[in-house]
């Protein structure tokens, strides 16, 4: 058979069509790009995604994980915007504050399930308006390694003691926006508006070189604690949990006496930044709000659900009943610490970074 | 005669009219690739660096402020430059002679299928990512790996700055060696081995005669080698991050800290602009410093 010029670039053209209509169908679906913290929080938001996905004809969701704090998310936003790559992202509270301040959330108060959530856990701007979708709490808290630690810890300032030289596993000092110093802060009288005792204490446990790491991500925490490189540390309740599937831990969250020992409220929100897609990201926000679906993703990650009503399991004893709220948990001001972070970081690099060294 | 031609044609200065204007165009498209992304980035990073950081916020306020670079006059920020400087420089130096062994090794080889099993050896552990490769390090190199065991042998406290340092620094190796020794291996290549023999049949011993002709020879290449292993050790982020504990602290993680995490995009531009400088001045100097001894050492 000849082939003539003629017929060469009509099948070409004719080729180049088909394979363009793939894409202009692509070009009609729906996809959102979700963020979430690697492991079970991942592992339950892209479950949960993919049911709802199944209803939806044309839409498809894919997922990444945080690299570290959730507030990178606003950097990583600020660096395409307007053109938002990240559709639905699962965000603490200070991450929320940034970006609210900025005008890139939308905001969802006319999700339908929005009603069954507990109103202190939503987030309102200056007009009222609620900014992010409570999806569950989460707890922080200082805990130890039962196997490692001679006798039991009823207060931070034991912390000094020469039984926990190289044995205390830090935190970075803006993991949930500077949690881990308003925690000591606390301890000494202080708190998020006086972080001044955290660094007097922090300079003694450095300078007695009872710090053996800053950890960074929940990798290193776990990895830490796991290896018994420390013993004691202050972690997410999700890490723990980790934690106490290889080993004993004792959580140190309901002591009555201490000022600093308590359950730190975490809040995880789903913040849905202004994009062509944002419809689509909030109802799927509300889809994540659904009494069982909310059953299932707390099975999955050992939270508490934000959804009135919703029963969840708590082996490790992370969470406060409504009950002991007041005596037990301890809600940060995660407003005014997302405005401070950055001066405490730095503090924490001039004043205790150079103390470990020498220690 | 061809070839002496063409070669005397784009000696300096010797190019004139329609040729040097086609040379030009022909290096538009590299000049405008350079310019948007390379040179732009760094220009948005230094005016960046000079605006004013707005607490709490993401974007940042454009009132122009030297701020940010007083803020790294602190004697502590000094200290995270000089110990970075410090450890790359110490890493990169058993680096370069590791590099250089491996090469010389790999450069006498007389068959050349062996000579390139080496070398796709050497590409080989390119290929493992870098996080495969650290972590592999930290197991190996913390509490419960062989390090660790000499650690605990030593009597030295896990948190032990010289510890922390020495973990750091072997990672650097780990991540420069295999670099720095494909650059040295094609300078090695180059170098007759003939020379050292005629050195050794002129009276020199094997030592001497080493130093006289390979060693001589390859100072521009281990020049070369010792300037991208530096700037790949300066510029190293997860190496000091999960060897270092968080205890050793090098300026990218500092730079890491304020771009992702505070966010302080304005501090975070002074501290990565003036590692920038600093390392250039560094490498620079290095350069200028080697060239001095270069005869020295050749006619030792």
């Amino acid at each position: 058979m000849k082939l003539s010029r003629r017929a060469a670039l009509l099948g070409g053209g004719a080729a180049t069509v088909a394979a363009g209509l793939p894409t202009l169908a692509g070009a009609q679906a729906t996809n959102i790009v979700g963020i979430s913290w690697g492991g079970p929080q991942l592992d339950g938001a892209k479950a949960i995604s993919a049911e709802w996905a199944k209803t939806r004809s044309g839409t498809r969701v894919a997922w990444e994980a945080h690299e570290g704090s959730s507030s990178a998310v606003a950097t990583k936003i600020r660096a395409t915007w307007p053109n938002v790559k990240l559709h639905m992202c699962h965000v603490n509270d200070p991450a929320i504050h940034l970006m609210g301040r900025e005008g890139w959330l939308e905001t969802v108060d006319e999700l339908p399930m929005l009603k069954q959530v507990h109103e202190k856990f939503v987030l309102r701007n200056a007009q009222g308006q609620a900014l992010a979708v409570p999806h569950y709490a989460s707890t922080v808290c200082w805990g130890y390694r039962k196997d490692l630690v001679d006798k039991p810890i009823t207060s931070l300032s034991e912390l000094l003691e020469p039984r926990f030289k190289g044995r205390i596993g830090f935190r970075d000092p803006n993991s949930w926006s500077g949690l881990p110093l308003v925690s000591i802060a606390l301890e000494g009288g202080g708190g998020e508006k006086n972080i001044d005792p955290a660094f007097e204490f922090l300079a003694k446990i450095a300078k007695a070189g009872n710090i053996v790491n800053v950890g960074k991500s929940n990798a290193d925490v776990i990895n830490s604690l796991n290896l018994g490189e420390s013993s004691v540390a202050i972690a997410g309740i999700t890490e723990w949990a980790e934690v106490a599937k290889n080993h004993p831990v004792q959580l140190l969250t309901k002591m009555p006496d201490s000022k600093s020992l308590k359950a730190f409220y975490a809040l995880v929100h789903w913040a849905i930044p202004k994009s062509p897609v944002s419809g689509a990201a909030k109802d799927l926000a509300n889809y994540f709000l659904d009494p069982a679906k909310q059953t299932e993703y707390m099975k999955i990650v050992g939270a508490a659900p934000s959804v009135k009503g919703v029963q969840f399991t708590d082996p490790l004893g992370a969470l406060v009943g409504e009950a002991d709220l007041d005596k037990y948990a301890y809600f940060c001001d995660f407003n005014l610490m997302s405005q401070e972070a950055q001066k405490w970081t730095e503090r924490f690099d001039v004043e205790i970074r150079p103390l470990l060294r020498r220690a | 005669m061809a070839v002496a031609t063409a070669t005397t044609g784009f000696e300096r200065g010797s190019v004139r009219g329609p040729l040097r204007l086609s040379l030009l165009l022909l290096a538009l498209p590299a000049f405008f690739v350079i310019t948007v992304f390379f040179l732009g980035p760094l220009v948005m990073l230094a005016l960046e660096s000079v605006r004013t950081f707005v607490p709490g916020r993401v974007t940042s306020d454009p009132t122009f402020t030297l701020g940010n670079y007083e803020k790294l006059l602190h004697p502590a920020f000094i200290h995270f430059f000089l110990d970075t400087f410090r450890l790359s420089f110490i890493a990169v130096i058993i680096s370069l002679v590791l590099s250089y062994a491996i090469a010389y090794f790999v450069a006498r080889r007389r068959s050349g299928a062996v000579r390139s099993f080496y070398v796709a050896l050497l590409i080989g552990m390119l290929f493992v990512s870098g996080m495969v490769r650290v972590y592999g390090l930290s197991l190996s190199l913390g509490t419960v790996g062989l390090f660790g065991l000499l650690r605990e042998v030593l009597g030295l406290e896990r948190n032990n700055i010289l510890f922390l340092e020495a973990n750091v620094i072997i990672g650097i190796v780990h991540y420069t060696t295999p670099v720095m020794a494909l650059t040295l291996l094609g300078t090695l290549q180059h170098i007759d081995h003939r020379l050292e023999s005629a050195a050794q049949v002129l009276g020199a011993t094997r030592a001497r005669a080493f130093m006289d002709t390979t060693l001589a020879l390859s100072v521009p290449g281990m020049t070369s080698a010792f300037a991208l292993g530096y700037a790949m050790a300066i510029s190293a982020f997860t190496i000091p991050v999960f060897l270092g504990n968080g205890i050793v602290v090098a300026v990218t993680m500092l730079i890491y800290q304020r771009f992702s995490e505070i966010p302080n995009y304005p501090f975070g531009s002074a501290i990565a602009v003036s590692l920038l400088a600093t390392s250039m001045v560094v490498v620079l100097a290095g350069l200028w410093l080697v060239r001095r001894l270069s005869p020295a050492v050749s006619q030792a």
